[in-house]
């Protein structure tokens, strides 16, 4: 941040036992790795603030106050602090030298997860406010949340059977619809028959963000690719697929009523002439704790 | 597709696909040697894989990217068996997976797979079975056999010994089969025979399924029950020709042949169900031949006698080869109809079999001829030149094979399905026994020999010299074969001079419909070697009926010198066995053809010497009958047409009045007693020096009277009073003055001077010994 004037104070925020803290890797625009502390739904974010004055000089101040913000950014500008937390640290007072305040959100409700995509991004922070006459003094610090959950009603196998008449007729199963984001994509296409020159198969992995409502609504989606199959097979054959998700970064499915992300896999045949056929189906993806 | 790039495109794009090979390679072995980069050496491995993705490239330029791919993967293997545990193989298994392509996964998934089974506790066969499974992403077939190939590869040396590694290689060998049928139905139809000579190169990646699965250690049964009927169900299945035929012949090449004849019906009955264009040649010979191979090699001696020696011991088959494979042939002959030239090679292949498990049972032979000639019926053998062969190796086979040659006669078909060949093969079959039966010098001793033999070589008694000339030579090869029956001739023998008559008079009996200026010869003297071992009178007598009949009939063929001297030899033997009825019947015969059919003078001239010759030897004729002889040579000598041979052929034939000793009988001078009438000697001198007299030749008649002379002088010393001092000393007198008369008109021959002086050398010589000489003066 860059101030027209140069601050007279320092302000250091530091989470409770931060270096111990699991950190969550986020690879940013430039293509740097930022590292933020983990932190999950209900737990308290606790921590301190250190103001340093500077070279012994008195800073007047009408109060200082810190703040926990939860807020969802989008690309038009428009934005929504889902959550806004606050307490006092200290009274109006005159800083002579450097203090240390503690804050406290205590068992704070994170509804969405943090998230970075390209139309939006849902991001947590603590904001230390130093109240002035003139300009506040004011400084934030980012944290990452993660949502685990452990659906107990895992759905059952997807199985789809279809073709092109006198053309193509595969039956292809996936042994489940809903997947942590640590899983492996387990199923196989059987070949009832085959015309087609297949040159060869791929699954796209395909997750996609949607962000408000029609008209005016936003969305992207990004596919991760993984060919399964190379060259034609006979009728008959059997084809496994198997493809682990933990190595690639995804999104859990969200959604909510500013927003969503959805996860498809899509089963891709491309014959020797360049054409794509293709099955998309939903499957949901969630985080599980460790 | 491969077919749509010109040979320099390929050829540009191999040489970019090793260049970029090679310095990912490089890259990889770098970072391999660097700590904490094993991640960064993967990406290169990946990179250089990439290149087995290509669909560009013939097989053999795709085996030479495999080959340098496999050395490259070899050093990443290396790298991670030397640094385990350093890297957690079973992630790291997992980890390779998330490559985007699926064949650098698949190779990578391998590589690691298989140093991941080196480590102790590994899950091997999860891992096993893991690898294989997700080798079914790769359908292409090149791509698709390379990889199984590469599996094939990397695991070698790593499966336990379990019946899950047998299942292991055998799957692979079928996704492998399926892969490598489907190449020849890819692309366009044009192609086809390009297709079908890449699919020949790439053969030997199938097979080494088959291979490897033979040095498993698989027990016979297992074999039986668990390996062979999937193998073959998966030979059928495919309905490939050049997969049923190669792969039929790895596995009787590759595993033992205890085993085969273990698994012979299993076998068998795959074979009618494969596709009708197979070569039985490719997949059933070559098992017979093996296991014929395979009872030489154990020295089987004989299965059919089965006596409980210890070769027995040693080798058993519970139940009969040859009956199972007859059994075969005949379910194959209803299955697909075998055609002829299928079932010659079959046969004679089978032929050799039962030879070498079953050397003395005659009927298994017969019965596959018996078949051979019931097909050869409805087909004209000489439709092409190799079932031409392949039936004259059948009809060899026995020939060739049985220890003893005339056990072929056994054979009762054989002569069947010998006749219904060409008359070439005829020829060669039967020339081949001759041949053989030359060789061996087998006596043929049996009627039944002599008529089963003969009948054989009918084709070679009959057989007409097509090459003869204009003049009527005959061709010498004709002339070799009918001389070779000749000796054959002389190879009918029994001890039993009875059936030794039979036996030449069978053998005349046949040789009669060829031709008999050849063979009858050695007929003649094999009857005559008998006439003299005999000592059976009423044999002697049709004996020499027999050899009668021989003579007229060659006689009748225009032989006539040959039968002169036939019947001069007959009536010698004759006369030595005391024959003196059919002696002087042969003379008499002799003397016939003379006067009948010689009648060149220098051929008459000859034939008198040796009736001369003949008669001198003679010993048992009564004194009439030899007068009659004798006479009628002396006259027949002065009835020659030149005075020379006059001459000297009646001094010849005086010999006839003076028999000497023949040392070999036993005869002893001054002991036995000769037929001897000096005066008819003198009276023969006597003419023929007159007829000397008479030449208009000087120089001729100075030589014929120092022969003369000769014989004077040899009359002289075996006491043959008649011959004279006097007349000696008269003749010599009478060759001097003819000798000065000659010399006054100088034209003296030197050689009958000299030889005239040599004979008064002699005298001189004699005079010291022989007191008698001493009145011989000149």
């Amino acid at each position: 941040m860059s101030y027209f004037f140069k601050s007279p104070l320092d302000l250091e925020i530091r989470f409770e036992g931060e270096d111990s803290r699991q950190q969550f890797e986020v690879k940013s625009a430039q293509g740097k790795k930022d590292k933020y502390p983990l932190y999950e739904d209900g737990e308290s974010v606790v921590g301190e603030v250190t103001v340093r004055v500077k070279d012994g000089k008195r800073v007047e101040h009408t109060g200082i106050k810190a703040q926990l913000f939860g807020s969802i950014e989008i690309s038009n500008g428009q934005r929504d602090d889902f959550l806004c937390l606050s307490h006092d640290l200290a009274p109006p007072a005159e800083l002579d030298h450097s203090e240390t305040y503690k804050f406290n959100f205590k068992d704070v409700e994170k509804r969405y997860e943090s998230y970075k995509g390209k139309n939006l991004n849902v991001s947590y922070y603590v904001k230390i406010v130093i109240f002035r006459k003139s300009a506040d003094i004011t400084k934030i610090k980012k944290f990452w949340v993660n949502i685990y959950s452990n659906p107990t009603d895992l759905k059952k196998s997807i199985k789809l059977d279809i073709g092109i008449e006198n053309c193509l007729h595969i039956e292809f199963e996936y042994s489940k619809s809903t997947y942590s984001l640590k899983d492996v994509i387990v199923g196989r296409i059987y070949f009832l028959l085959t015309r087609l020159k297949i040159k060869h198969m791929e699954i796209s992995l395909i997750t996609r963000e949607t962000v408000g409502v029609q008209p005016n609504q936003l969305s992207d989606s990004s596919t991760i690719r993984y060919e399964i199959m190379d060259g034609s097979p006979v009728k008959g054959e059997t084809i496994p697929i198997r493809m682990f998700l933990g190595g690639y970064e995804l999104t859990p499915t969200t959604k909510t009523n500013l927003f969503s992300v959805k996860n498809y896999i899509s089963l891709v045949i491309i014959d020797e002439d360049g054409r794509r056929y293709f099955k998309q189906s939903e499957i949901v993806l969630f985080r599980t704790k460790s | 597709m491969a077919d749509t790039m010109s040979t320099e495109e390929q050829a540009q794009l191999l040489k970019d696909a090793i260049a970029t090979i090679n310095s990912e390679t490089q890259l990889m072995k770098r970072c391999l040697e660097t700590r904490g980069k094993l991640m960064d050496a993967l990406k290169h491995a990946s990179n250089f894989l990439m290149e087995l993705r290509t669909s560009q490239l013939t097989p053999k330029q795709y085996y030479e990217l495999y080959i340098m791919v496999f050395d490259s993967l070899n050093l990443l293997a290396g790298y991670l068996r030397d640094t385990h545990p350093h890297h957690h193989l079973a992630d790291l298994y997992e980890l390779v997976q998330y490559a985007g392509n699926i064949v650098p996964r698949l190779y990578l998934m391998i590589t690691v797979g298989t140093v991941y089974m080196t480590t102790e506790d590994a899950p091997v066969q999860e891992i096993l079975k893991d690898m294989i499974e997700m080798c079914r992403g790769v359908q292409y077939p090149i791509r698709g056999l390379f990889l199984r190939y590469y599996l094939q590869q990397r695991t070698k040396n790593l499966l336990p010994e379990s019946q899950e590694s047998v299942q292991f290689v055998i799957q692979n060998f079928i996704e492998m089969n399926k892969l490598w049928v489907r190449l020849q139905h890819q692309g366009p139809s044009k192609d086809r025979a390009k297709r079908t000579k890449e699919r020949e190169e790439l053969r030997i990646l199938v097979g080494s399924n088959l291979v490897r699965l033979s040095q498993l250690d698989n027990d016979k049964d297992y074999y039986k029950t668990q390996i062979l009927p999937i193998v073959l169900e998966q030979i059928i299945q495919c309905k490939d020709v050049l997969a049923q035929e190669y792969l039929l012949d790895v596995v009787i090449q590759v595993f033992p042949d205890e085993y085969h004849l273990y698994t012979l019906d299993e076998y068998l009955n795959c074979i009618k169900d494969l596709n009708p264009n197979v070569s039985l040649r490719k997949v059933l010979i070559t098992l017979v031949n093996r296991l014929t191979d395979f009872a030489k090699r154990e020295e089987i001696n004989d299965l059919s006698i089965s006596d409980g020696t210890e070769q027995h011991e040693k080798f058993k088959l519970d139940f009969n080869l040859f009956d199972k494979f007859w059994f075969y042939i005949n379910e194959l002959d209803k299955s697909r109809e075998l055609s002829i030239e299928e079932i010659g090679s079959l046969l004679e292949s089978v032929s050799r079999l039962t030879l070498a498990y079953y050397p003395s049972c005659y009927d298994n032979i017969d019965q596959l001829f018996k078949f051979a000639t019931d097909k050869i019926k409805d087909v004209d053998p000489s439709s092409t030149v190799e079932i031409e062969q392949d039936f004259e190796q059948l009809l060899l086979t026995p020939v060739k094979l049985y220890p003893k040659l005339l056990d072929v006669l056994k054979l009762s078909n054989f002569i069947n399905l010998l006749n219904s060949q060409t008359l070439k093969t005829q020829k060669s079959v039967s020339l081949e026994i001759l041949n053989k039966l030359l060789l061996q010098g087998i006596k043929i001793k049996t009627v039944d020999d002599v008529t089963g033999i003969f009948k054989l070589l009918r084709v070679i008694i009959t057989s007409v010299d097509k090459e003869q000339d204009a003049n009527g030579e005959e061709s010498l090869d004709y002339i070799n074969e009918q001389e070779k029956l000749a000796k054959l001739v002389h190879l009918v023998w029994n001890k039993d001079t009875n059936v030794h008559a039979n036996l030449l008079t069978s053998v005349k009996g046949v040789l009669s419909e060829g031709n008999i200026r050849h063979t009858y010869p050695s007929l003649f003297f094999n009857t005559l070697r008998l006439a003299r071992r005999n000592k059976n009178g009423d044999l002697t007598n049709s004996l020499f009926k027999f050899i009668s009949r021989i003579i007229n009939d060659l006689y009748r063929v225009g032989l006539s010198d040959l039968s002169f001297k036939f019947y001069l030899s007959s009536a010698v033997i004759a006369d030595q066995i005391q024959a003196e009825e059919f002696a002087y019947e042969f003379f008499a015969q002799c003397f016939t053809i003379y006067e009948e059919s010689i009648s060149d003078s220098r051929s008459q001239y000859q034939a008198i010497v040796s009736i001369s010759g003949s008669l001198q030897q003679c010993r048992n004729f009564s004194r009439d009958n030899y007068d009659t002889l004798i006479t009628k040579t002396a006259l027949h000598s002065s009835k020659l047409l030149k005075k020379p041979d006059q001459c000297r052929a009646v001094y010849l034939a005086s010999h006839l009045w003076w028999g000497v000793e023949i040392p070999a009988l036993g005869e002893e001078e001054g002991v036995t007693e000769f037929y001897r009438d000096g005066k008819r000697v003198l009276e023969c001198l006597q003419r023929s020096l007159r007829v000397a007299d008479m030449c208009m030749d000087s120089g001729v008649s100075i030589e014929l009277f120092v022969e003369i002379l000769n014989r004077c002088l040899y009359y002289f010393i075996h006491g043959n009073e008649s011959i004279s001092i006097k007349y000696i000393n008269g003749l010599i007198e009478l060759i001097q003055t003819n000798i000065d008369t000659l010399s006054q008109e100088n034209s003296v021959n030197e050689n009958p001077k000299k030889h005239f002086e040599r004979t008064l050398e002699y005298i001189t010589s004699q005079k010291d010994i022989d007191d008698r000489f001493q009145l011989i003066t000149w």
